[in-house]
């Protein structure tokens, strides 16, 4: 029973007709990928794990055959993978067949970390971070990504052709990796992947002038103490506030319309003041009499880059794989005509 | 003179070898054989210095529209037929492969030639060495093809300037094998690439299904010869298969369906 069983898992022709099963399934099923966009349409910004568990599986009577062809994969998988074992026990001519070897191993070590891959990994497509700014990886405990600088470059007739992001990976707090990530030069670590995505630039505060003509730039969280003694936080910014006719506030877009800082003031002799600053309009006459002196002259904008941070803890492998498959390729090349001159292949 | 002028040189001699092959399956001479050979070899040269030209002008590989990836896959696949049949003197089948070759370049010239700007993340060496195994792949699935289709031919008709059915089938699982060699190669040039640029190495778009699954089916292709009920007719049979798969992934998929590989 056993011994049947292994020689149908080392076999050739289970391994052809498990083939077929996959390709047919894939064939028939993938043409139904593009009308239906929602199910199919963000495959790739989950791990493939997650996709099939959280979008597939509710749906399956328009995804089985992503479950049948996932289960083949793996079958053939463990097929070649057997095949592998059968070899390195049963074959005397180890060295001549050495590109076989290594191309069937790196099969092997590609589908397996695919899997790996799909079931430990995550991934945070567009995750946007200003200039300064660092997002911890909540998926990773401990790990945050700081974003240092940003540079995009410009080509002559106008679109960006790089964009450069300077940023360090840090665990719990301690820099670990500082690199540029740019296009087609990610940070690689590990698993982990950081490539860009895009860039803009966001409106943070605004730029004040003073009697001497002095800028100085003020962002929310931001906080000045006047001449008087008066203490005035710039508790945020919102660059496009609306004002309704009851009084009421609301953030209209990310553009500048018309700026407002909510401010809080607290006074030389302990008086506080909560409210609303909209420099283009009135200075409140709280703002006044804490001495504030400053005259709004432009808007103070803050770079930001979005980034793709992925991680998969099979990616190492599936590389592992791959130099095995180019090498192994590579010396089959010469083999193939080596065997065939000796007429060396199996029969079935 | 324009380098459009080159390939339609190119295209003149590939159709004066085509009717050297032709009128050769008639009157069967080996000077008639020699000369659409040398009409093969000069149309490639042609083409040759007109890819050179393009890729001068362009400072990168030009591959980024139909045009330039018809044009690419017509040299791929002059240069697979030049290495058979200088390798084994396989002549007639000259015919069939040099029309095929006539086919990928009579849709070319009719499409826009001028050379597209590079958008940055393909410029990257990644980006011509994917292509390159890939069309050369595409190359030795169209001449396996042809094979093929000459075996079956043979088969029927026995024809005396083909080559013997035993050689029909030694060459066509050659093509197969550096085929999914080269192919393989490809997948993993993109896949290492795509995992740089997108921070992933496999997506689930339809184009990267059906390179996929390509890359599967000639792998099987690789096995099935092994097994004595497929080998000879069951053989040349996927081979046409295979290569009506290929054409889905290259053109299908470009022109009637939306992928990130837009007419590649
Ligand atoms: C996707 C998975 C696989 C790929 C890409 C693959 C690829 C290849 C390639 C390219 C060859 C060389 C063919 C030649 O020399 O003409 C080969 C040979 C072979 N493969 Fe696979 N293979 C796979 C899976 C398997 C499996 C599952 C088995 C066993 C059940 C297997 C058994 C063999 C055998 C016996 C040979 C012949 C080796 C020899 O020359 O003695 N392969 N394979």
């Amino acid at each position: 029973m056993l011994k049947t069983t292994w020689s149908l898992l080392c076999s050739l022709k289970v391994a052809i007709f498990v083939a077929s099963g996959a390709t047919l399934l894939l064939m028939g099923g993938s043409l139904q990928v593009p009308s239906h966009p929602t199910l199919f349409g963000h495959m790739d910004q989950v791990p493939f794990g997650t996709w099939l568990s959280e979008t597939a599986l509710p749906h399956l009577s328009k995804t089985w055959w992503f479950w049948g062809a996932a289960a083949l994969m793996i079958l053939l998988g463990v097929n070649t993978l057997c095949c592998f074992i059968d070899w390195l026990f049963n074959l005397k001519a180890r060295w001549k067949k050495c590109g076989e070897y290594l191309l069937h191993l790196g099969v092997i070590l590609i589908l397996g970390a695919y899997i790996w891959g799909s079931i430990s990994g995550w991934r945070n497509s567009d995750t946007k971070i200003a200039v300064g700014d660092q997002i911890v990886l909540k998926d990773w405990p401990g790990y945050a990504l700081k974003l240092n600088s940003f540079k995009p470059i410009f080509g002559t007739n106008g679109p960006p052709i790089d964009m450069i992001s300077h940023v360090t990976l840090l665990r719990d707090d301690t820099p670990l990796l500082e690199a540029d990530v740019a296009i087609n030069a990610p940070l690689l670590r590990g698993g982990l992947v950081v490539t860009p995505v895009s860039f803009g630039k966001e409106p943070v505060g605004l730029i004040f002038t003073d009697r001497t003509e002095t800028s100085q730039t003020i962002e929310g969280g931001d906080t000045l103490t006047t001449d008087n003694g008066s203490r005035i936080e710039f508790l945020r910014f919102i660059p496009d506030l609306k004002q309704h006719r009851d009084g009421s506030l609301s953030y209209r877009t990310d553009r500048v319309g018309t700026p407002a800082f909510q401010i809080k003031i607290t006074f030389a002799d302990g008086n506080q003041w909560q409210g609303w600053y909209t420099p283009t309009t009135a200075v409140p006459r709280p703002l006044q009499m804490a001495g504030f002196v400053l005259r709004p002259r432009a808007v103070a904008y803050q770079d930001y880059s979005i980034l793709t941070i992925n991680y998969d803890p099979g990616a190492p492998m599936a590389m592992a794989g791959a130099i095995f498959m180019t090498t192994g390729v590579l010396i089959s090349l010469f083999s193939f005509y080596r065997k065939r001159t000796r007429n060396d292949r199996p029969s079935i | 003179m324009n380098s459009l002028l080159l390939l339609k040189l190119a295209s003149g001699c590939y159709l004066l070898s085509v009717a050297g092959y032709l009128l050769n399956l008639h009157f069967n001479a080996k000077r008639l054989q020699q000369i659409s050979f040398s009409c093969v070899v000069s149309g490639f040269l042609l083409q040759t210095i007109c890819l050179g030209w393009r890729w001068h002008i362009a400072g990168f590989l030009p591959v980024t529209n139909l045009f330039s990836t018809l044009f690419f896959f017509s040299w791929s696949l002059a240069a697979c037929y030049l290495y058979f049949d200088i390798r084994y003197r396989i002549g007639a089948t000259g015919l069939f492969v040099m029309f095929l070759n006539l086919t990928l370049l009579f849709f070319a010239l009719g499409r826009d030639s001028t050379l597209p700007t590079l958008i940055s993340s393909l410029d990257t060496p990644f980006f011509s060495l994917h292509i390159i195994f890939s069309f050369l792949g595409y190359a030795l699935f169209a001449m396996a093809f042809s094979l093929g289709i000459l075996y079956l031919v043979q088969r029927v008709f026995t024809v005396s300037q083909l080559p013997s059915l035993a050689v029909l089938r030694k060459l066509n699982e050659e093509s197969i094998f550096l085929g999914f060699a080269l192919f393989t190669l490809c997948m993993i040039v993109g896949a290492i690439w795509a995992h740089w640029a997108w921070g992933y190495y496999f997506s689930w778009n339809i184009k990267g299904i059906w390179s996929f699954l390509v890359w599967l089916f000639y792998a099987g292709m690789c096995h099935a010869k092994f097994i004595k009920r497929w080998q000879g007719t069951g053989y040349a049979l996927l081979s046409i298969i295979g290569f009506g798969v290929v054409l889905f992934t290259y053109l299908g998929i470009g022109l009637l369906l939306e992928s990130n590989h837009p007419l590649e």
